[in-house]
């Protein structure tokens, strides 16, 4: 064990190559997973509207579902739904719904979304938008700029009128403006401040399970699109991490394998001195231990500063929403048995070399002379009568 | 004529240290068509000779068919020449106890290798004998006096200290500073000796011991084998090609 000691100082450059590798693995799938984690959660933080509102579509009207539903502190909003891109990283993107509303509904939507815009203070019969601030940086643009939104191939224009500070993201546009929209449809918007969203979901769905063409959009929906979005996620990142780790493997073993030399004289010395082979282990081992720790803490603490540029960035220009990878990070931490299984490896493959063909004749391969090669043919200057 | 037996005549017209040397007995030597042996003994020794090793070689068949015998004691370089290189590796494994003996006696104390059972084999392996490879087996992240305590588990000052002390004797001057890979190969192999001799065993086989060597390199270590072994009760037992020029002058022929 005393050989690691000397072996770490006098070899550093050849331990730190492998910590090196192991980092560079380790930061690249954990900022890899930041950036694909980064777009589900931006997903999933537009949607959490359905926390708040339930929207029922279809062939339902105000009147029946204020039938269906006895609770009078519950608000029907109607409004005319369409969806604005909001883009995201890879050239996905996500859909932020504007509501198009009356100005008398106009107040009973902006209290449901704890927004601190008054109605009175929107304009009169307003053609344009007014947008959470976020979906600014994501669009690149600003206060009353014209934004250009394509549907069906045909490009309509609004205005940004202003900006929404609210519990949950949507646009807000005048009901005219949506419904002459070629793709819209009308919902009706269900609110209430004493039942919570799933509750509300779910006494529609009951309610209305007989009826046809019509869709109740809540908590449940979003969480089962939410459930798809980080499976295909999921798969892209086991992918990522798997390459990541074939590439490693690979790069770590023909790094490794330049160490046979001393593995093979280490092997040969425990043989030679009938101190077993086995004890000519710990050192690789150790050295493998050594790399994939350090190079797997290294890797995780530059991927977590390299988080924190990525949300400053992120979220300051293209408004997302960056998480950190818990879960990737501890997965990645199986890099660290990589240089531990790519020492072993080499110091079991090193056990194929003839013992008695090794202290008698080094293989060519492993001599650090070429003029050291045992031969029987040697030129007659070399000793002799 | 082969090479073995050139060589053997023309070493018969020098002559050798008739003083020192031991006759051999020439009545147990059947035959020798490949392996023939040369004996350098260091020193004569006329007291105390019965607290020395001793190694006795009689009608020892390898498994080529060659035939040699001969006693040897504490203080003798026997280099066994000639043959190939197969040859002289079974022959300094069967010396060794490691390889079983087809016919003939090897006695190490007079105790008969081959009735030894092996485990009493191997404790005598362990405690007496040395190895001594035809690679140096130097690690070069190591300086000179780590590799000659590469094998043990646990090191100390004393022992750091005493290997300083073999090592300066044998002509490195500040041991702790030097890397093998700054030595040239006969250095590097007097390291491997020195490695061998910390164990201080009573036999050293060393297979091979001037592989790879030119024939000034071979001389140098041969004086540094010489004195490195001078003042210790060690027997060594090499093979090599081609016996050397000094060994050649000085040693007494062991006729095969």
């Amino acid at each position: 064990m005393w050989l690691l000691s000397p072996y770490l100082t006098r070899k550093w450059p050849r331990v730190a190559a492998s910590t090196l590798l192991v980092t560079v693995a380790t930061c690249l799938v954990i900022t890899a997973a930041t950036l694909l984690q980064s777009n589900v959660a931006t997903t999933s933080f537009l949607e959490q509207r359905a926390q708040h509102l339930v929207e029922v579509t279809g062939t339902v009207s105000e009147a029946e579902l204020a039938d269906m539903l006895p609770d009078e502190t519950i608000d029907i909003i109607p409004a005319a739904v369409a969806y604005l891109r909001y883009p995201l990283l890879f050239g996905r993107s996500a859909m932020l719904p504007v509501y198009g509303i009356t100005e008398a509904a106009a107040e009973t939507l902006l209290t449901a979304a704890s927004t601190s815009l008054a109605a009175d203070t929107l304009v009169p019969e307003f053609d344009g938008l007014y947008v959470p601030a976020r979906f600014l940086q994501a669009r690149g643009t600003e206060l009353g700029a014209e934004l250009a939104e394509q549907y069906l191939g045909k490009e309509h224009i609004f205005t940004i009128l202003g900006t929404l500070d609210s519990a949950f993201d949507f646009a807000l546009a005048s009901r005219d403006t949506i419904t002459n929209l070629s793709i819209q449809e009308p919902a009706l918007l269900i609110h209430s401040s004493e039942t919570n969203a799933e509750s509300l979901e779910a006494m529609l769905h009951e309610k209305l399970s007989g009826r046809r063409n019509v869709r109740v959009v809540g908590p449940s929906y979003f969480a089962d699109l939410g459930r798809e979005r980080i499976r295909e996620m999921t798969m892209w990142e086991i992918l990522c991490t798997l390459v990541t780790g074939v590439v490693l493997m690979g790069v770590l073993l023909v790094h490794t394998a330049k160490q046979q030399l001393e593995i093979a004289v280490e092997q040969a010395v425990a043989r030679l001195y009938r101190s077993g082979v086995q004890t000519s282990l710990p050192r690789p081992l150790m050295v493998g231990i050594v790399s994939g720790v350090f190079g797997w803490l290294t890797g995780v603490l530059l991927a977590l500063a390299g988080y924190l540029i990525i949300s400053r960035l992120l979220g300051a220009s293209r408004g997302m929403v960056v998480t950190v990878p818990w879960k990737w990070i501890c997965i990645t931490g199986s890099y660290i048995l990589v240089p531990i299984a790519c020492q072993i490896l080499i110091w079991i493959g090193t056990l194929r070399i003839d013992a008695a063909t090794f202290l008698a004749q080094t293989p060519a391969s492993l001599l650090p002379k070429p003029e050291a090669v045992q031969t029987d043919n040697r030129p007659s200057q070399s000793i002799g009568l | 004529m082969g090479r073995a037996a050139q060589a053997f005549s023309a070493t018969m017209s020098l002559s050798p240290c008739s003083d020192n040397h031991r006759q051999v007995q020439q009545e147990n030597i059947t035959r020798c068509d490949e392996i023939y042996a040369w004996v350098y003994p260091l020193y004569s020794r006329n007291e105390g000779e019965d607290q020395l090793a001793t190694y006795s070689i009689q009608g020892l068949i390898t498994s080529e068919g060659t035939s040699i015998g001969g006693d040897f004691r504490s203080g003798d370089i026997i280099l066994f020449c000639g043959g190939t290189l197969p040859q002289r590796y079974h022959l300094l494994q069967t010396l060794m106890g490691n390889e079983p003996l087809p016919q003939g006696v090897v006695r190490y104390n007079e105790k008969d290798l081959n009735d030894l059972d092996p485990k009493r084999r191997a404790q005598l392996q362990n405690t007496d004998f040395a190895f001594l490879a035809g690679n140096d087996l130097l690690l070069d992240y190591l300086t000179i006096v780590e590799n000659c305590l590469v094998s043990e588990q646990q090191i100390n000052g004393i022992t750091i200290e005493r290997t300083k002390i073999l090592l300066r004797r044998l002509g490195f001057q500040h041991p702790e500073a030097i890397y093998p890979e700054k030595l040239p190969l006969p250095k590097r192999k007097l390291v491997a000796l020195a490695r061998c001799l910390r164990k201080e065993p009573k036999v050293i086989f060393a297979y091979e011991l001037f592989s790879g060597l030119l024939a000034d390199e071979a001389k140098e270590l041969w004086d540094d084998i010489v004195i490195a072994l001078a003042d210790r009760d060690v027997m060594l037992m090499a093979t090599s090609a081609e016996p050397i020029e000094t060994l050649a002058e000085r040693a007494i022929i062991f006729p095969l």
